[in-house]
């Protein structure tokens, strides 16, 4: 039995998985991507390509395998294309990371119309953008990040969009006095960026087109004007992937999974390091995955001397999170008929009669499709207040074979839609 | 190396920065390809790219169809919206965007 279990190959996992390692702890690290490195060092090159791997060196690493059930304490059940497998640990470190919050407005449901990260995810794993028209909008600094990678690799991106204002960006920039790397950083977007237009106060109204999109409707105060486009790369934010942390019993906090000073939630022996404990960006998720990892081998004295860097990161994502907080108008983007449960098909009209999530899902479906609500459960947050219910397994859709326990056949097809 | 050229997915591109970033160092691995099939149609797609390129790469935008019969094709390029799903092999509902490309894969859309 492997002393900890990373769960999330991720920097915050790679982290703890490297501090762990550091403390003679034997690691095993569980990610559901084909390779490590999660989204932001997805086929990263250079510096950080390599600091992954030296990371990973000592470590065990399973990829590609999905932890979809919690059997008993001290176990998980995963699911790997090879078949599922169970796993147990003394300590367990969970860097679950975050996925993007989707809005719904007209037309967003057509082809080619991604997630921001989702479409430099895309491109990272070799989808060709060169002289493609991007449109890129939503709200915080990943869209300056997206759109300097696409736009490096050959994308003729058009805009981009931020919902925030100018003057909230700019309460945000006096807040980074004294923190230079961070200026720089900053400015090293907006340099690298230059002949692209940024917009401030500017959001998509609709998305049109027959059968993928064509066009994007923009809005900009009270001007309104239409750009023509291939792709539009939207995304309002982050938010944390809470599910398996839930599923185990760990308490969550206003802003994700809700964790001690040792990084350790309110489950013993079971730690959250990284965006899953609310979002903060790069420099957090490694300095709490680096607490995570020594706390859960026991080098509580090494994590105790980097509480100070964490807690001046952290201020620094609270500042981020107002600055870049989404505005009431992409309330009333939805039309009627704008679907907001794209896998059971379930229009604004329908969810917004109903007066919380259960009773959403008795009568529409929303949310019990094969992504489990990861994707209208934060829209429906944000346009209706509903937090989502209790977790249970399986957190992920599974073949039926893993959850009998048995071998499953390469005959039996992946459903994820049958199993609820 | 500013204005070298690189073949990505079959086509010439312009390095435009010559940094550790440019297309000829993230695709070091892409120079090779590996052949498959979407729909029928044979695809070069760029080694370790994963399904979801081929799909683009064989022109097709819609890779399946909603309950309600409406195009759709993925959101969320990391495994957690389920838009992308394609049959992979004869196995169904395969997410696209986390399936690597390998030689001889059948992969069908339904849109």
């Amino acid at each position: 039995m492997p002393d900890v279990v990373v769960v999330g190959a991720g920097p915050a996992g790679l982290a703890a998985a490297r501090r762990a390692v550091e403390c003679g702890a034997s690691v095993t690290m569980v990610d559901d991507n084909p390779a490590a490195g999660g989204q932001i060092w997805r086929a990263a090159g250079g510096r950080l390509r390599r600091e992954t791997e030296r990371w990973l060196a000592r470590a065990e690493l399973i990829t590609g395998a999905r932890v979809f059930a919690a059997p008993a304490p001290g176990r998980l059940a995963l699911e790997t294309l090879q078949g599922e497998m169970e796993i147990a640990y003394r300590s367990l470190v969970l860097a679950t990371g975050a996925r993007e919050r989707f809005l719904p407005f007209p037309g967003w449901t057509l082809p080619n119309v991604m997630g921001a990260g989702g479409l430099q995810a895309l491109a990272k794993s070799g989808l060709p953008v060169e002289r493609k028209k991007v449109v890129v909008a939503g709200c915080g600094p990943l869209l300056l990040a997206v759109a300097e990678y696409l736009r490096d690799h050959g994308a003729n991106v058009r805009l981009v969009a931020e919902q925030a204002s100018r003057s909230s960006l700019l309460r945000f920039g006096l807040g980074l006095a004294g923190r230079p790397g961070k200026l720089i950083q900053a400015a090293g977007f907006r340099a690298g960026l230059l002949g692209v237009r940024y917009f401030t106060s500017c959001w998509p109204m609709a998305a049109e087109g027959s059968e993928k999109l064509e066009r994007v409707i923009m809005r900009r105060g009270n001007r309104t004007w239409s750009e023509s486009c291939d792709y539009l790369a939207c995304g309002f934010g982050l938010i944390p992937n809470v599910e398996l942390p839930a599923l185990l019993g760990c308490r969550l906090g206003a802003k994700g999974v809700a964790v001690d000073e040792f990084q350790q939630t309110s489950v013993a022996g079971v730690y959250c390091a990284g965006e899953v404990t609310g979002i903060g960006g790069l420099e957090l998720s490694l300095v709490e995955g680096e607490i995570a990892g020594y706390a859960a081998a026991g080098g509580l004295e090494a994590a105790r001397k980097l509480f100070g860097a964490r807690e001046s990161r952290r201020r620094f994502a609270d500042g981020l999170e107002r600055a870049f907080a989404p505005r009431e108008e992409l309330k009333t983007l939805a039309a009627d008929d704008t679907l907001v449960c794209r896998c059971e098909d379930v229009t604004w009209a329908r969810v917004r009669r109903f007066t919380g999530w259960r009773e959403a899902k008795l009568h529409t479906r929303c949310g019990m499709g094969p992504c489990q609500g990861r994707v209208c459960g934060g829209a429906v947050e944000f346009l209706l207040g509903w937090k989502p219910g209790s977790v249970r397994p399986p957190v992920f859709p599974v073949r039926v074979g893993s959850l009998a326990g048995a071998v499953p056949s390469p005959q039996c097809g992946e459903k994820p839609g049958d199993i609820r | 190396m500013p204005g070298h050229y690189v073949s990505t997915a079959g086509r010439p591109h312009e390095c435009r920065r010559g940094t550790q970033e440019c297309v000829r160092h993230i695709g070091s691995r892409m120079t090779e390809t590996v052949e498959l099939r979407v729909n029928g149609v044979r695809v070069q797609a760029p080694r370790g790219a994963l399904v979801s390129t081929a799909v683009f790469l064989a022109g097709v935008a819609g890779f399946r169809r909603s309950v309600g019969g409406q195009p759709r094709g993925p959101l969320c390029g990391m495994g957690i919206c389920f838009e992308c799903r394609v049959t992979i092999n004869g196995r169904e509902h395969c997410r696209s965007c986390q399936v690597v490309c390998e030689p001889g894969m059948e992969v069908r859309t339904d849109a």
